[in-house]
């Protein structure tokens, strides 16, 4: 993480833009989760699926006399709500992630939230959030056991994806679930440095476009739970504009590239 | 909306999510409408920092969401006590101590556990808890007679992994390996009226064996 300039950045219009893409994309997927928990509501258990496959739409005969039993109870079926046709997915996990060029592993949480297209295939956004915090520290005393350590500084940062993905389940049948997925779309890093010495504070935010990929296994625990580990690649330069003190305009960068492993549950709805 | 602020757009799509839609998505996979189990537990714990184990005791309460998935709180305490010490001049190899710190951590976390299966003796079950946690530190120093209590607190979080045996319908035996991660943080003003932050680093790793109970 570079992060050492000491301008206080005013957010761009690509930033801002992103931004908004953001909210609109969290609108979106809400609005969407909340339509499909009500229209679940409604599903008569019988037609909840027990397995992820998509069912099939009730098919109803041409009727030949419109009085007869069969065909009552055939017009009953054709005018009962028709479950639909696609089902949702949530993915919450949470792991560590360690970039490459910074010799450390950061904790990381996140969501995926997605439809199931095909029996094999779900698309929709992830997002998530990986902490990292460094200090400048100096020991107070010299104590036994437990060593309480002075901050002199600190370095906070945040990485934020937002991403649309496509992820693809190997099998729908088996236990264990091998699947993998791809995803792209933008990345933020929020740096903040505190130095107490000085108190100095210093705050620089990166962005621009990222991907990531991941491979794993899931466990069929129940029909609409899966466990699921994995390991992930997050690719991304996030940059920032950086003025100098001549009036040029430069082009700061944190490398992001770096692996990572986590576990998650995997909820179908 | 500040650049800095920026994180917590996931993070509030990701508590409204939870809060709407999980509870409804496990509902529809659980077998038993309402399962609640209390797991008591005890072990070891040592800090990286530290040196030396120290005992612990705890307990976890929890809703039985699937029979392969539970969510609660968790607690616990973990008593550590240290002392400065020399030898003495004396023949009989005595010690005298010149000082002495006690400490007690207490965590309070939500968490969730998943069993890798509900139908063979053996379970193994992994787990994961994010919370609070405090760390009350009390320093006694014999050679001016000084005693101090600072008090320390964060964020941290726990991540536990081992095998539970069934014992009954209702009872089980736990065993397990956790992680204790967290920098537990207070303000101290020194004596030119700044305030610094001190930190007291409590990761660390514990073994533990507990009763698991459950009750509708």
């Amino acid at each position: 993480m570079s992060c050492a300039e000491s301008r206080s950045p005013a957010p761009s219009h690509r930033f801002r833009f992103s931004l908004l893409a953001a909210w609109i994309s969290i609108a979106v997927g809400l609005l969407a989760a909340t339509c499909a928990g009500a229209q679940s509501q409604q599903i008569p258990e019988a037609l909840n699926d027990s397995s992820r496959t998509i069912p099939s739409a009730p098919r109803v005969t041409s009727p030949t006399n419109p009085s007869s039993p069969a065909n009552t109870s055939a017009a009953r079926v054709a005018s009962a709500p028709v479950p639909p046709q696609k089902r949702w997915t949530l993915h919450l996990q949470g792991g560590l992630f360690a970039p490459i060029d910074v010799n450390a592993t950061s904790p990381t949480v996140g969501l995926r939230f997605g439809r199931l297209w095909l029996p094999h295939l779900q698309g929709g956004f992830l997002t998530g959030v990986t902490f990292r915090r460094k200090n400048l520290e100096q020991e107070v005393g010299s104590l036994p056991g437990l060593k309480p350590q002075l901050v002199l500084a600190r370095l906070d940062g945040k990485l934020v994806p937002m991403m649309a993905f496509l992820q693809v389940n190997l099998t729908e049948k088996r236990f264990l679930v091998p699947y993998a997925g791809i995803a792209a779309g933008y990345e933020w890093l929020t740096a903040t440095a505190n130095d107490y010495r000085t108190q100095q504070k210093i705050t620089s935010t990166y962005s621009n476009w990222a991907w990531e990929s991941w491979g794993g296994f899931g466990m069929r625990l129940e029909k609409n739970l899966r466990f699921d580990a994995e390991i992930f690649w997050n690719g991304a330069k996030l940059e920032r504009d950086v003025t100098d003190s001549s009036g040029i305009t430069l082009i700061e960068a944190a490398d992001m590239n770096g692996v990572g492993a986590r576990v998650g549950l995997d909820i179908l709805f | 909306m500040t650049p800095g602020r920026i994180w917590r757009v996931p993070l509030l799509a990701l508590c409204m999510t939870l809060s709407a839609h999980v509870p409804a998505a496990m509902a529809q996979g659980a077998s038993s409408p309402d399962v609640w189990s209390i797991q008591l537990h005890g072990g070891q714990f040592a800090t990286i920092d530290g040196s030396g184990t120290s005992p612990m005791v705890g307990m976890r309460y929890s809703k039985h969401y699937s029979p392969h998935v539970y969510g609660g709180m968790l607690t616990g305490l973990s008593v550590m006590s240290r002392s400065l010490e020399a030898s003495s001049q004396s023949a009989n190899g005595s010690r005298v101590e010149f000082g002495k710190v006690d400490a007690r951590i207490v965590p309070l976390m939500g968490f969730i556990q998943v069993n890798l299966t509900d139908k063979a003796r053996l379970v193994p079950l992994i787990g994961f808890g994010a919370g609070y946690e405090w760390l009350s530190l009390d320093v006694k120093d014999h050679l001016t007679g000084s005693s101090t209590r600072s008090n320390y607190g964060n964020i941290a979080w726990e991540t536990y992994g081992g095998v539970a045996v069934r014992m009954t319908a209702k009872v089980r035996v736990n065993g397990e390996l956790f992680y204790n991660g967290g920098a537990l943080e207070r303000r101290a003003r020194d004596e030119n009226g700044s305030t610094w932050f001190e930190v007291v680093h409590v990761n660390g790793i514990g073994a533990r064996l507990g009763l698991d109970m459950d009750f509708e």
